[in-house]
C-alpha cells in the first residue's frame, strides 16, 4: 500500500486509535509518514487550543447584572400586561354571580327545623344573592344566579342559570336592617355545576383529568396559559364561613 | 363578580414562576453557558453578548411552556445557538454589502495582520464550514470530550452520540486542514 493509501489510517491514529502493527512497521521506516502524523497531532492541538481559547471567553463584567436588568423589566413589563390583560376578564368572569331569589320561594336558615334540613344547613356552600323574604319557606328555593361573563372584549349580557338553595347566611348577631346583598345557600354538589357553567360562558374548558384546572380557549393561542377557578369556592373552604355564620336550628 | 368566585393560577403557572426563581438564581450560570454559545458562532464580545442577552430574556419569558430546569437549560442553548447563527448571517450579509460598496478593498494593516493569523483563520473557519450538528458539539465540549456528559443533556442526546459527533468533528477538521 502507497504512502498516500495509509492516509486515513495516519489521521485515525491522530485521533487516537490504536495503531495497528502494519502501520506501525511502516511508521518506522517511512519518514513522510511519520511526518504527516506528527503535522496531524500538531495540527489538533492548535484546534483545541483555538476552540479552548473560544470556549474560555467570558462575558464582560456587567453582562450579568445588564441581563439581570432587562430580566427586571420584563417581568414588570409582563405583570402590566397580564394586569391590563385580565382586568377584563376578572371584571368578566365577572360572573355577577348576583342571585336573586325568585319571589316567595326562599326563606332564612333559622326555619330550618328537621334533622335533615340541619345537615343540609351545614353543608352548602354559599353564593351571594338577596335575602329570602323570612315568611316564605318554601325548600329547596331556586335561586337564579346571574352570570355575566366577558372574554378580552366587552361583557356579554349576563345569564341566569336557576338553583335549588337552602336558605340564606344571615348575621351571627341580631341585624335588624335587612342586607342589601345578603347571600344565599346552596348545595356543595351544586358548586361544581356553578363552576362549570361559568367556565363556559368564559371559554375556559376543563384540562385533561385534573379537577379545578381549566383552559381558557380564548387565550390558548396567545399565550397557552391554563388557569384554574379555585377550588376554595368548594364545601371545604366554605366551612369557617359557616362557623362564623351559625346555620343550626334555633340559632 | 361573585366573591366566591376566584380565578387562580393553575399549577403550570405556578411552576412557571418556580422556574423563574430558578433561573435568575442561576443567572451567572446560564449568562456564561449563553454567552459561549454565542461567541462560539459569532467570535465577536458585543456581538455574543447581545445575542446571549435576547436568548436569555426570551428564555426566561417563555418558561411557562417548559416543565423542567433541564429544559431551561437545552432551551437557552438552542435558542442562543439559533440567535447567534441568525445574527452571523446577518453580519455576513451586512458586511457583503459593505464589501461590495468599498473600492479597493482595504489593505490590512501590519497590526491586522499580526492580530490574526493565517492559520487562526483556517482553523476558525474550518469550525464554521462543520456541519451545524457538529459544530454545536464542538461549541459545547470543546474539541475534547471533557462535557461531553453535559452537552449530551443540554442537547438531548445519549452521551454516546455526543462523543461520536465529536470523534466526527475532529476527523474532519483534520479532513480539511491536514
Amino acid at each position: 500500500m502507497s504512502c498516500e493509501g495509509r492516509r486515513q489510517a495516519i489521521r485515525e491514529v491522530a485521533l487516537g486509535d490504536p495503531v495497528p502493527a502494519v502501520l506501525q512497521k511502516h511508521l518506522a521506516e517511512c519518514v513522510s509518514c511519520r511526518a504527516t502524523l506528527a503535522g496531524d497531532r500538531t495540527l489538533l492541538t492548535s484546534l483545541e487550543e483555538e476552540v479552548g481559547e473560544m470556549l474560555s471567553a467570558v462575558p464582560s463584567e456587567g453582562f450579568i447584572a445588564a441581563t439581570q436588568g432587562r430580566i427586571e423589566k420584563v417581568k414588570n413589563d409582563g405583570a402590566d400586561r397580564a394586569l391590563r390583560r385580565w382586568v377584563p376578564l376578572v371584571a368578566a368572569a365577572s360572573v355577577l354571580l348576583a342571585v336573586v331569589f325568585l319571589p316567595g320561594r326562599g326563606r332564612p336558615p333559622s326555619e330550618v327545623t328537621s334533622p335533615n334540613e340541619a345537615q343540609t344547613a351545614h353543608a352548602p356552600a354559599v353564593v351571594s344573592g338577596h335575602e329570602a323574604p323570612a315568611h316564605e319557606p318554601t325548600r329547596p328555593a331556586l335561586a337564579e344566579v346571574q352570570i355575566a361573563v366577558s372574554g378580552l372584549e366587552a361583557p356579554q349580557r349576563p345569564e341566569a342559570i336557576a338553583l335549588p338553595t337552602h336558605g340564606a347566611r344571615r348575621a351571627p348577631t341580631a341585624d335588624p336592617a335587612p342586607r342589601v346583598a345578603p347571600e344565599v345557600l346552596i348545595a356543595s354538589r351544586d358548586v361544581e355545576a356553578v363552576h362549570r357553567f361559568v367556565a363556559r360562558r368564559a371559554g375556559w374548558r376543563l384540562v385533561g383529568e385534573q379537577p379545578g384546572i381549566w383552559e381558557s380557549s380564548s387565550l390558548a393561542g396567545s399565550s397557552g396559559e391554563v388557569w384554574e377557578i379555585e377550588e376554595g369556592a368548594g364545601p371545604v373552604a366554605h366551612e369557617w364561613e359557616l362557623d362564623d355564620w351559625p346555620l343550626a336550628p334555633g340559632d | 363578580m361573585n366573591e366566591r368566585v376566584h380565578i387562580l393560577r393553575a399549577d403550570p403557572m405556578n411552576r412557571a414562576s418556580d422556574l423563574r426563581e430558578e433561573l435568575e438564581r442561576q443567572l451567572p450560570d446560564l449568562s456564561h453557558l449563553a454567552f459561549r454559545v454565542a461567541y462560539g458562532v459569532l467570535r465577536q464580545r458585543e456581538d455574543a453578548e447581545d445575542v446571549a442577552q435576547e436568548a436569555l430574556v426570551r428564555t426566561f419569558q417563555r418558561l411557562g411552556s417548559l416543565r423542567s430546569p433541564e429544559r431551561v437549560h437545552a432551551w437557552l442553548v438552542r435558542t442562543c445557538w439559533r440567535a447567534a447563527l441568525d445574527h452571523r448571517r446577518a453580519r455576513m450579509r451586512r458586511e457583503g454589502r459593505e464589501e461590495a460598496a468599498e473600492s479597493p478593498s482595504p489593505v490590512p494593516t501590519p497590526e491586522d495582520l499580526a492580530a490574526e493569523s493565517q492559520l487562526r483563520e483556517q482553523l476558525l473557519q474550518a469550525i464554521d464550514d462543520l456541519p451545524e450538528k457538529l459544530r454545536i458539539v464542538v461549541v459545547l465540549c470543546g474539541l475534547q470530550d471533557r462535557n461531553s456528559r453535559q452537552a449530551a443533556v443540554l442537547l438531548g442526546l445519549p452521551e454516546g452520540t455526543v462523543r461520536s459527533r465529536l470523534h466526527a468533528a475532529r476527523r474532519r477538521l483534520l479532513e480539511v486542514l491536514g
